[in-house]
């Protein structure tokens, strides 16, 4: 099992072997460079135009077998590399740890999103009777019902009995004041 | 007062006027019940010849007079309470704070019916009685809570006593609870 000084040991390696490169391109291309400038200031008015021409052409020919050769091999070469890159990443730590989701979601603006949303068609899609008479059955309604009324009777009920209780002592004591009547032994209390 | 320690007090007469209006719109909606089932049988026995029954005024008093009594009659000697009375929460007793029997019930009933005024004695009296109390020796007391046999059981209430309950026969003379005199 490769360790991590390895794979950067093999990356170092990779990257100055690719600047060998460049560097022996760059010498390599020297003379034709330099012949190119040359050329350039030379030659004058259409000779400089057919040559210019005449490399172009080539130039686009080079570049559309190039770029079929990349659309050929790119697919099958940067699916393996894209897969190791994520095997050997955790994206949700990666995530988690340099994302800030709170920040993110309160850019996005939520009414625009709510107001797209079409509420009567998903409303239309519930079946609200079945869902209200599971509701009803669940919370037993009817008997709830059936309590409160019992309940509602039976204080008003309460109150009149009480009312009129009162209402008696009040006609006892007057009476008892226009009779001029002593007190009783243990009066009623108001 | 709270309704615990007005239980088994003798009522007061707002409550048992109150109680004796329901019972007379009993009475009457039964006689128009009664009076309407008449004429029924009038109609599907002659429907051709039918019209309304027009019965002489004596005869109208007299059935009044019956059915109030009987209503009154045996609510008080079945339960001690009418419709009135169990509305009101209010109970017959005999002075003896026992269930008033058959006998007494009817001659109650008939004089409640014949002398109706009477009752309002009760807002004179010091012992919240009626006429009719006086002379059937009963008693209406409140009774908002609990069963006959519990209201009718014999209980001595001595002057002061915040609380009733049963503690032995009460003597002849009767002791109606505090405040209320004999």
């Amino acid at each position: 099992m490769t360790t991590a000084t390895d794979r950067r040991a093999a990356t170092d390696i990779l990257l100055g072997a690719g600047a060998c490169a460049l560097g022996l391109v760059r010498w390599s291309t020297l003379p034709i460079r330099t012949a190119t400038l040359i050329a350039v200031r030379v030659t004058r008015g259409t000779t400089r135009d057919r040559l210019a021409a005449a490399l172009a052409a080539r130039g686009g020919l080079l570049r559309r077998r190039l770029r079929l050769i990349a659309e050929a091999t790119l697919p099958v070469v940067l699916r393996p590399v894209l897969e190791a890159v994520l095997d050997a990443v955790d994206l949700t730590t990666l995530v988690r740890e340099h994302l800030d989701l709170n920040e993110l979601v309160s850019d996005v603006d939520l009414e625009a999103v709510v107001v797209g949303i079409d509420l009567d068609a998903i409303i239309h899609r519930i079946d609200l009777a079945a869902l209200a008479s599971e509701v009803i059955n669940v919370v037993d309604l009817p008997r709830i019902v059936r309590e409160s009324s019992e309940t509602i009777a039976s204080e008003t009920v309460q109150d009149m009995r009480t009312e009129c209780a009162r209402a008696d002592d009040a006609v006892a004591r007057l009476v008892d004041r226009l009779l001029r009547r002593g007190p009783a032994p243990n009066p009623a209390p108001r | 007062m709270t309704a615990s320690s007005r239980e088994y007090t003798p009522a007061g007469v707002v409550s048992r006027v109150v109680a004796a209006l329901v019972d007379a719109v009993v009475v009457a909606v039964t006689a128009g019940g009664m009076f309407l089932t008449v004429a029924a049988a009038e109609f599907i026995w002659r429907p051709k010849s039918f019209s309304w029954p027009k019965p002489a005024p004596w005869l109208s008093l007299a059935v009044l007079f019956v059915l109030a009594t009987v209503y009154l009659a045996a609510g008080w000697a079945t339960n001690g309470r009418t419709i009135g009375g169990s509305l009101m929460g209010l109970r017959v007793l005999s002075a003896a704070r026992r269930p008033v029997g058959w006998s007494r019930a009817t001659g109650r009933a008939v004089l409640c019916v014949l002398f109706p005024i009477g009752l309002l004695w009760v807002a004179v009296s010091g012992s919240r009685r009626s006429v009719q109390d006086l002379l059937m020796r009963s008693l209406v007391v409140h009774d908002w809570h609990h069963a006959l046999d519990a209201a009718a059981r014999p209980v001595a209430v001595s002057p002061g006593a915040g609380e009733v309950g049963p503690h032995r026969r009460p003597p002849r003379s009767v002791q109606l609870g505090h405040g209320f005199r004999q």
